[in-house]
């Protein structure tokens, strides 16, 4: 606790309760990825059954979903860090005391580390997601209906497609 | 030596500071008297970077950079503490960061004041906000304290028996800057006095000369500010007349 501590203002009161929603933010989000996914495949795989197309549109059509939640999950990261930063100003002005500290990053680190971190492991967590959900979509997909290889490239996995 | 030349500040339009230049030394006591809004504060914020401003502002002839930063001490009279932290989470705090930390100093104060070690500070009342700002800054263990209003929500035998511990407690090369309007409780106690209105240094005396003069502290700010005693008599006259 005491090294989570130096990652926060000093004092500062709701590092438990910000650490758990945060990770609850990215479970929420990451359950609702999957689900995303899960249900443009499955529409997908209904088009086929009623015959209105022979084939599966490109994976990042299916994962783009995958990004987007990516995308709010930085921005609660953003509303962290500037909650965290405007601690100092709120109600005291300690931003005045950390201004005149010799060690001239202290402040920084005390507002922009925790969200930070945030930020890399829900996007490692977003990484691993859809490194699965693509396993998932070239094993679990009979091979007459998969797209062109390039629609199934890996590397394109990670680029959305918005054009749909 | 801290040494202010030409400083000058403005907040949008506004000048609040012309050519402000001032310089002070180790072991001064100075009282930096002014009406409200004459730049009193603003000047401590720009002399501590806290604030941008044109000018120069030099402590032993180099710029306040980190390096030097640690030489002052600020009680801003803002709360420039952690409103959760507790007076022992500040004094671990301070003794981080800054290597000079007095803890004894520390102790002895918060005993003096009677201000409690395991409260977060926010819970305390203002006045005794006021109390740890103040202790917080003359433990730092820096040359230079400058503190802005510290006797705010003070009763007055707090502040009597306050300047004595601090006349008894201060070390030669200490410097304190402190601005209030208090100016008869102080004049005893400060070595001298420098007067700003409206954004403008208009008096620097030393309480040295002052007494060679005959003259007290309200004496010299009220010619300086050219005082008219007939002021509260034209006023009443005026209201009830």
């Amino acid at each position: 606790m005491k090294t989570l501590e130096k990652l926060f203002p000093p004092g500062y009161p709701k590092i438990k309760r910000d650490i758990i929603s945060n990770i609850i933010v990215v479970v929420v989000e990451l359950l609702w990825a999957t689900i995303w996914y899960n249900d443009r495949y499955a529409a997908g795989m209904q088009e086929i059954r009623y015959n209105y197309t022979e084939k599966l549109m490109s994976f990042n059509y299916y994962s783009r979903g995958v990004c987007s939640v990516y995308i709010m999950v930085l921005g609660f990261c953003i509303l962290w860090a500037m909650s965290l930063r405007s601690y100092f100003s709120r109600r005291s002005r300690s931003d005045y005391l950390m201004k005149r500290l010799p060690n001239g990053g202290e402040m920084t680190r005390r507002w922009i580390t925790a969200p930070l971190i945030m930020a890399v492991i829900g996007l490692v967590l977003f990484v691993i997601v859809l490194l699965l959900l693509h396993l998932s979509f070239m094993k679990v997909t009979p091979a007459k209906y998969l797209p062109e290889p390039e629609a199934i490239d890996l590397i394109n996995a990670f680029i959305p497609d918005f054009t749909y | 030596m801290v040494e202010i030349k030409d400083l000058n500040k403005k907040y949008g339009m506004q000048q609040v500071l012309y050519d402000v230049s001032l310089s002070f030394g180790p072991g001064e006591i100075i009282g930096l008297f002014g009406e409200n809004g004459a730049g009193k504060t603003t000047l401590m914020k720009c002399v501590l970077g806290l604030c941008g401003y044109t000018g120069e502002v030099l402590l032993d002839g180099e710029k306040i950079s980190r390096e030097n930063i640690g030489r002052f001490a600020f009680a801003t009279g803002e709360h420039s503490f952690f409103p959760d932290l507790n007076a022992k989470g500040h004094a671990d705090f301070m003794a981080d960061h800054f290597e000079t930390f007095r803890q004894k100093r520390f102790d002895g104060l918060i005993e003096f004041f009677g201000l409690p070690q395991n409260k977060p500070i926010s819970k305390l009342s203002t006045g005794q906000q006021n109390q740890f700002e103040v202790v917080l800054a003359l433990s730092q263990g820096a040359d230079y304290i400058l503190m802005d209003e510290p006797f705010a929500g003070n009763d007055v035998f707090n502040r009597e028996d306050f300047y004595k511990v601090l006349a008894g407690i201060l070390e030669p090369n200490e410097t304190v800057m402190l601005s209030t309007h208090l100016i008869e409780e102080v004049s005893s106690f400060i070595g001298r006095a420098v007067l700003i209105h409206k954004g403008r240094i208009i008096g620097d005396m030393q309480a040295e000369d002052l007494e060679d003069q005959g003259k007290s502290l309200m004496d010299y700010v009220r010619e300086t500010y050219n005082y008219r005693a007939d002021r509260v008599a034209q006023a009443i006259d005026s209201i009830t007349g």
